[in-house]
């Protein structure tokens, strides 16, 4: 999109603004009115869309009825929703330009159906050219780039499964390559992984870089470890150094006890409780939540973290007992987490109110309003406009509420194949 | 005989032994959205407990969601007092993450401007504990005194409150001209100032009846409950990480920790003050050390730190404010977390009230520092 010449600036919206001068009925509200001119200014916004995506934009822009006059906003909109659509309908191998544009809009639509019509034509026109420009597609991926446009859910569904497992594939591919290379002593330059992965229409494939920084390495050795180890037989299991920090997991029934042995230690007494928190990874779903204890001996100046996995219902054993620091820290992983904590002296929420539903850390919960009982009884009800952009926000992530300057940046980013939060997973 | 049975107590129907007493959301004295619920028995605090959360806006979770770079400005919006040690620690975090050598003209641009922070952050901390407690003047003085460290924020970062003073590798730009001379004239002027306040204060009989023997906290329990910066240092701890840990240029400055005595209100008055003094020392001292070069490193441009966890922690004004970081090696962190040493503070209060006044409640939740918006994140 970005090497584009941009004619947004084209004189087919002025044209068009005389040619169909939109004509209000007399007696429409303040409202209504406003409605309308958004309604018709994305309509307008849209068609301008198409044309920048293809090359056979001038059979269907203008469309008809969109007579607004489009202002800037609505014209920076989709250009920054393009992007994100492109690389979802890539992935899907859609159809081919010519498809799209023959597909003659019915002549009853409302202003909402054609908006749809138009953004999944400029997609289709947009991935077309994508696998255009990628050059020759892989052998496997001819047939499936020339197939008719998804219509139905269920078909839609299937070739994103398909062109993930695709895009898996390539992924593992160059991943092997890229292992390859750097056994050998001068790796391969990063073009050369990353080039087929491009072609094969999958960008959301990373790039395996060559430089992967710091790793995580085995401290089994670390004197702490080995007196933890000589005490408190199987209680560590697994030791490891990140960068001069040394990370300790702990088995979790034996949390306290660990701690309590770390804070009688007589060479360095973890006296100090810096720190207790939690990490949610729900893609480990034996113990997804991994609560974290960063403690600190004064006398000694030294820092150990400690760690521990559970599930929600299994839980931790509370450390209050040890530090009393560890109270509000704990009710804090309870209220955002929902990790409960035996034997905790006073575990309720802290920060959010007693009543409220959902723990909001959790990878699982919205970055976005909620809606449960407590917001009905405490809040007032979403306006339709929240609700609009409630749901625009879903269908385009961030991107269709950012800022200019959050668009940009973001263009910036994208460059080097950054992808918008909806087409990470 | 007859015995007439005469009542050895006073008590009417009015005399209930407890009053339950709601302090908060909004009241001055709680230094923003923080509401204390006490029990009382007559004027005498026999249980306490802190409602919380009222400023929540699940800063963590945004963070989560952002790249990197973008993440920085929301740190400003946690302790807003202290915004400029808030967002050192989020670019330090990720630096060391990253292994990126920063040059050393920025950390001690960086040293210098932290340590005005913290002097901002005191002078703020003793214009409203003063207020609190009944001295009116000292507010007046000591945010003119404020208002000329935050000039210089205002020249150098271009905001005076929520200033995003850095970038991850450096700074946003090189200090401007004149800051020399400014921050002379501040540090010249400022020893003066701070005997005005103490000849307003430190010897004043209504501050020694409102402070001295209030909210003792010995060292063994404020270590335990997780008490950091000053209010620790009130107990006895002679804890700083900018000595145990240095960060920034810390490691070549020479200052001394102040620490109190008896871990009262007053203790933790007197380790202010000479907090102030220490960093103005320190502040002369990078000032006349600064070296010359570039204030930003080379920077990738998308920072992608390497997958793993890392903690990092600076001594703020507050305490120990600190990041733990977990990457998953994307371009946005999976996990950010703020270690708050305000709400681990707070936790404190309660213990600190049981058997003193209402009044004094009021004079310990000044003492603690605490700013809500680090504490509700």
């Amino acid at each position: 999109m970005n090497d584009e010449p941009d004619n947004t600036s084209s004189p087919d919206s002025a044209d068009s603004a005389t040619e169909h001068p939109a004509a209000p009925p007399a007696d429409e509200t303040a409202e209504e009115r406003r409605a309308r001119i958004i309604a018709e200014a994305k309509a307008k916004a849209a068609a301008k869309m198409a044309a920048k995506g293809g090359t056979n934009a001038q059979s269907e822009t203008p469309t008809p009825d969109a007579s607004a006059p489009p202002t800037p906003e609505s014209q920076a909109a989709p250009q920054g929703k393009a992007p994100s659509g492109q690389s979802r309908d890539t992935v899907m191998g859609a159809s081919t330009g010519e498809e799209a544009a023959a597909s003659a809009p019915p002549a009853d639509e409302t202003p909402e159906q054609k908006r749809a019509r138009i953004i999944a034509e400029a997609k289709a026109k947009a991935a077309a050219k994508m696998a255009a420009k990628g050059g020759a597609p892989a052998a496997g991926e001819t047939p499936q780039a020339t197939k008719p446009p998804a219509t139905s859910d269920e078909e839609k569904a299937a070739r994103i499964a398909e062109a993930r497992a695709k895009a898996a594939a390539f992924k593992g591919a160059a991943g092997a390559g890229g292992s390859a290379g750097g056994a050998t002593p001068t790796p391969k330059p990063p073009a050369a992984s990353g080039a087929p992965t491009a072609s094969a229409g999958a960008p959301k494939a990373p790039v395996k870089k060559k430089e992967e920084g710091a790793k995580a390495a085995d401290a089994s050795g670390h004197p702490l470890v080995a007196r933890l180890r000589e005490h408190l037989d199987g209680a560590v299991t697994e030791a490891s150094e990140f960068l001069g920090q040394l990370s300790v997991r702990v088995a979790r029934e034996r949390i306290v006890e660990v701690c309590e042995f770390l804070k009688r230690d007589s060479e360095t007494p973890f006296n100090y409780l810096s720190d207790l928190t939690c990490v949610h990874f729900p893609e480990n779903t034996d113990a997804p939540f991994e609560v974290v204890y960063n403690l600190y001996s004064i006398s000694a100046n030294v820092r150990v973290r400690l760690k521990v996995g559970t599930t929600e219902d299994a839980g931790v054993e509370s450390v209050t007992g040890v530090w009393p620091a560890a109270n509000w820290m704990e009710r804090e992983v309870y209220d955002l987490f929902g990790v409960r904590f035996h034997n905790h002296p006073d575990l309720r929420r802290l920060l959010l109110p007693p009543d409220w539903e959902g723990h909001p850390l959790r990878k699982d919960y919205p970055l976005e309003p909620v809606e449960n009982n407590w917001t009905t009884k405490h809040l007032p009800e979403f306006s339709e406009v929240q609700r609009e952009q409630l749901e625009q926000r879903r269908a385009y992530g961030l991107e269709a509420l950012s800022t200019p300057n959050e668009r940009r940046v973001r263009e910036i980013f994208r460059a080097g194949k950054e992808v918008m939060p909806l087409d990470r997973k | 005989m007859h015995q007439v049975e005469v009542a050895t107590t006073q008590e009417t129907l009015l005399d209930s032994p407890e009053m339950v007493l709601n302090m908060g959301p909004q009241h001055p004295s709680t230094h923003g959205v923080l509401r204390v619920v006490l029990r009382l028995d007559g004027e005498t605090v026999i249980d306490l407990d802190c409602d919380i959360g009222y400023l929540h806006r699940g800063m963590e979770k945004i963070a989560e969601n952002r790249l990197y770079p973008m993440i920085a400005p929301y740190w400003d919006r946690l302790d807003y007092i202290a915004a400029v040690s808030n967002g050192l620690v989020w670019v330090e975090t990720v630096e060391q993450m990253l292994g990126l050598e920063v040059p050393p003209r920025a950390h001690y641009i960086r040293t210098v401007l932290t340590e005005l922070n913290r002097i901002s952050s005191h002078l703020l901390w003793l214009a409203t504990h003063g207020l609190d407690i009944g001295s009116f003047t000292v507010l007046l003085w000591a945010l003119r005194e404020r208002e000329e460290i935050l000039k210089i924020f205002e020249r150098q970062f271009g905001a005076r409150l929520t200033c995003h003073a850095w970038r991850i590798g450096g700074m946003p730009n090189d200090t401007y001209d004149g800051f020399t001379e400014d921050v002379t004239r501040f540090v010249d002027n400022f020893p003066m100032r701070l005997e005005e306040y103490e000849t307003l204060l430190s010897e004043n009989r209504i501050w020694l009846g409102r402070t001295v023997g209030i909210g003792v906290i010995s060292a063994e329990d404020a270590v335990a409950i997780g008490l950091s910066g000053p209010a620790l240092r009130g107990s006895g701890v002679a804890w700083d990480i900018r000595k145990a840990r240095p960060y920034a240029a810390y490691a070549d400055m020479e200052f001394e920790v102040p620490v109190g005595e008896n871990g009262d209100t007053y203790d933790r008055y007197l380790v202010r003050l000479e907090e102030m003094r220490q960093s103005r020392r320190i502040v002369q001292q990078a000032l006349a050390k600064m070296p010359d070069g570039p204030v930003n490193a080379k920077v990738p441009k998308i920072i992608k730190p390497p997958a793993g966890d890392y903690y990092h922690s600076i001594e703020g004004p507050k305490g120990e404010i600190g990041c733990y970081l977990v990457s998953d090696g994307s371009s946005r962190p999976a996990r950010v977390r703020v270690r708050p040493p305000c709400l681990i503070n707070l936790q404190a209060l309660r213990q600190m009230c049981l058997g003193h006044l209402v009044a004094d409640v009021v004079a310990i939740i000044g003492t603690l520092d605490i700013v809500l918006g680090e504490i509700d994140r």
